[in-house]
């Protein structure tokens, strides 16, 4: 479980995307496996592969259960199609942890064992080798090959060459790609530094050696930790023993339930790779689509963007407060710049549409920062305010868009995908905005709306509207007598939204006079309900009895059933009868 | 006869009657669709008709100008009853026996206008005509219809002024009870009934 970190999920029970990371493909059906063995708990879950991170999302716990790598940790990916009843695996082979290309600022995870994180430092301190991290002072007169994309001749290259400007290939006179460049100097690093590659972490006063239970740092004469009582493992031992202690502490760790006798040693090949068994197929089109993302490398692209749009997000944020503006001809300059660009993003997203959909997310950030200086700014109607605002809304939903080539196989996968979106969207107060209960044509304005261009088509959306309940999501279709159908909060029982509306208009009646009874438009003014909503509503509570209707060239209004109750004794009370 | 019949159902009858609450109620002027609440409705409507009805002593009811009235119509809250509604509640009222259509002139039952209310049912109005039949001393006399009606005997009874289909009614029960007989002119036109003694 090391490889694998604990991820957030929306309330939809899909994971929380970071900043620029796309949802390429949902797959159903999947286990995990760390290494050789099944992971406990993680056998039953929905793999989602984005362009930042493969992520597991339990079926029967996602709470506790929903674990992530990030494919920039990717050493190399392997296939195995599956043989009789074992299932179609694809195994991820993974860089040691901790090494420096890993970002670990990219997420807010954290690792799940820690006892094997503490491990892993000791053994490395154990190495006791130079400590050279790679990417940071690499000796600059060494030197690596790289390979020329056009006539593959393997060149050389010195590290202190790469900063100026790079050479052509010996033997074509081709200059090559920085990112060729790039690529050659990680895999020599890979190559040559798998014994030196990882910076200590130890402080310096050395005098003690620290448990690799709880990481207390112990006196040296102490054979067990003082805090835990695990045995300790002498700095001095020789490394086959050492290995061996180790291993067994790492099985102890780690397969608790695991069947395999005590001793068995596992090999490096056994925890440097983890696995997803895909048990109700769509292997293959994972298995392709991960290799075109690992290609794509847009985790970096993305970082390095967002560096660039987070201090332009910073500039917007200073302008709109007004506290810092930027001065000097440096920063007219960057004005300048920045409204060229702009300049060029809005002329290209209006050439044709299809660029306008490529354009899309610049857009919906182009909006936003409209709105929020529209926002500050003094003197503009709030009409417009509020239109811009809701147009930026309408424009983007929270996560990508589910797309029918995102589910990895059959369309159940896809109308769950939907389905959760679809939850997503309603949470992010859509539905509180219609007063708890949309029909399920407003849904489906309201959300292909959303979607911008890629739009649904009815049966699709009805599909995964009926799934709600199936996925335990927290809304539910609800159909009323006259064939409209709505959508609601699950939690919302008809008896409680029915005994809500009684008490209103108990209490209405008891305020404003027998007289007035309610109209449709009434319960919509106050409920937020769409008036063909509130008239079914209405319209239930008179099947049962609560209401009674007058019709009269004014409308319909709806009272509190007295007529059920009323008793009159006309004998006694006119005629003075017994 | 003519004279026998109520001049009432023409009239607009007087309007002290004492309405109930439930009168005043919007909703009760509009047929309710759930078949629940319109049972208590039908029911709180015949009752209505016919304490109205014994209240202004009306015999029949004609739709097409009872539906003016103020019985069908509160012009407080200006509501008022359909005609396919009063005709649906008159109706369920036959059903009970509360009242009976009188044959128009089509066979048509659905255009039926006029029906006869029973606030006392022809088994009560019997019993009644016997009583005093009995406490006047007229018993072996004969009577003639108009004479029980608006006769001087009969001034301060309740079946003063009773329509002459009801007494019919009335005197049946008392003929298939043997307390009376009904006297037949030479003509064989019935000329009045004679009262035997409660045996």
């Amino acid at each position: 479980m090391y490889f694998w970190r604990q991820i957030d999920l929306t309330s939809a029970r899909r994971p929380v995307l970071l900043p620029n990371e796309v949802d390429i493909l949902v797959q159903d059906g999947v286990g995990l496996y760390d290494g050789r063995f099944k992971l406990e708990g993680y056998q039953n879950g929905r793999v989602y592969l984005t362009t930042h991170r493969v992520c597991y999302v339990d079926n029967v716990q996602p709470a506790t259960h929903s674990v992530a790598i990030e494919l920039s940790q990717l050493n190399r990916i392997q296939f195995y199609p599956g043989l009789l009843r074992s299932s179609p695996k694809v195994s991820l082979y993974l860089l040691p942890p901790s090494s420096p290309s890993t970002p670990t600022a990219l997420s807010s995870t954290r690792p799940i064992s820690p006892v094997v994180a503490a491990l892993q430092v000791q053994s490395l301190d154990r190495e006791a080798s130079p400590t050279i991290s790679r990417s940071h002072s690499p000796d600059p007169n060494a030197s690596f090959n790289w390979i020329c994309p056009i006539c593959s001749f393997s060149n050389s290259m010195k590290y202190a060459d790469v900063d100026g400007h790079l050479p052509p290939c010996l033997t074509c006179g081709i200059r090559p790609a920085i990112s060729v460049i790039e690529q050659a100097k990680e895999a020599r690093a890979k190559a040559s530094n798998v014994s030196h590659m990882y910076p200590v972490p130890l402080p310096a006063d050395e005098v003690g050696f620290s448990c690799p239970r709880c990481t207390f740092v112990n006196h040296p004469s102490l054979l067990q930790c003082e805090m835990c009582g695990a045995t300790l493992i002498s700095k001095n031992l020789p490394p086959v023993l050492l290995d061996n202690a180790m291993n067994d502490l790492v099985i102890d760790e780690r397969y608790p339930p695991s069947p395999t006798p005590p001793g068995v040693r596992y090999n490096d090949d056994d925890v440097d790779h983890v696995k997803i068994s895909f048990r109700a197929g769509g292997e293959k089109i994972f298995l392709d689509k991960l290799k075109i993302v690992l290609q794509d490398r847009i985790w970096e692209r993305k970082t390095r963007r967002k560096g660039a749009a987070g201090a332009m997000r910073d500039k917007h944020s200073r302008t709109s407060a007004q506290s810092l503006p930027k001065l000097g001809i440096h920063g007219l300059e960057t004005q300048s710049v920045r409204e060229r660009q702009r300049n060029v993003e809005l002329m290209h997203s209006l050439t044709d549409l299809e660029s306008l959909m490529r354009k899309a997310k610049e857009m919906v950030s182009l909006a936003e920062t409209f709105a929020m200086r529209l926002s500050n700014a003094p003197g503009v109607p709030a009409e417009a305010r509020t239109a811009l605002l809701q147009s930026s809304e309408a424009l983007s939903l929270s996560s990508p868009i589910v797309m029918r080539e995102m589910a990895g196989s059959g369309d159940e996968t896809f109308y769950a995908e939907l389905a959760r979106q679809l939850a997503e969207f309603l949470d992010s107060g859509v539905l509180v905005r219609e007063g708890g209960i949309l029909t399920l044509f407003d849904l489906y304005a309201l959300y292909n709306r959303a979607r911008g261009l890629s739009l649904i088509s009815p049966k699709d959306f009805y599909k995964a509207c009926s799934i709600f309940e199936k996925l335990r999501l927290p809304f539910r279709l609800r159909k009323f007598r006259r064939g409209v159908i709505v959508v609601q909060e699950a939690y919302y029982s008809d008896d409680a939204v029915n005994s809500m509306l009684m008490d209103w208009i108990v209490k209405a009646s008891r305020e404003r006079g027998i007289s007035l009874g309610v109209t449709a438009q009434d319960v919509n003014q106050r409920f937020g309900w769409s008036v063909t909503i509130a008239l079914e509503e209405l319209e239930t509570a008179e099947v049962s009895g609560k209401l009674a209707r007058d019709s009269s060239v004014e409308g319909t209004r709806f009272y509190a059933n007295l007529i059920s109750t009323f008793e009159w004794n006309w004998k006694l009370e006119v005629f003075h009868e017994r | 006869m003519s004279t026998l019949t109520s001049p009432t159902s023409s009239s607009t009858p007087s309007t002290s009657f004492p309405f109930p609450s439930i009168y005043s109620f919007p909703p009760f002027f509009t047929r309710q669709p759930n078949s629940q609440t319109w049972t208590s409705q039908l029911s709180l409507w015949s009752s209505l008709i016919l304490a109205y009805c014994r209240y202004n002593r009306i015999w029949r009811i004609d739709l097409n100008t009872a539906i003016e009235w103020d019985l069908f119509n509160n012009r407080d809250i200006s509501r008022s009853l359909k005609l396919e509604t009063c005709r649906e509640i008159l109706d369920s009222m036959v059903k009970k026996g509360d009242a009976e259509w009188v044959s128009g002139s089509g066979s048509n039952p659905s255009k039926n206008t006029s029906a006869i209310i029973y606030w006392r049912r022809p088994e009560e109005w019997a019993n009644i005509i016997a009583d005093w039949i009995d406490s006047t001393g007229q018993k072996n006399a004969i009577l003639t219809l108009y004479e029980i009606a608006e006769g001087d005997l009969s001034y301060s009874q309740d079946f003063r002024g009773i329509d002459a289909t009801i007494l019919r009614k009335a005197l049946d029960v008392l003929i298939r009870r043997g307390q009376a007989q009904i006297m037949k002119s030479a003509d064989g036109e019935e000329a009045g009934v004679k009262f035997f003694g409660s045996q």
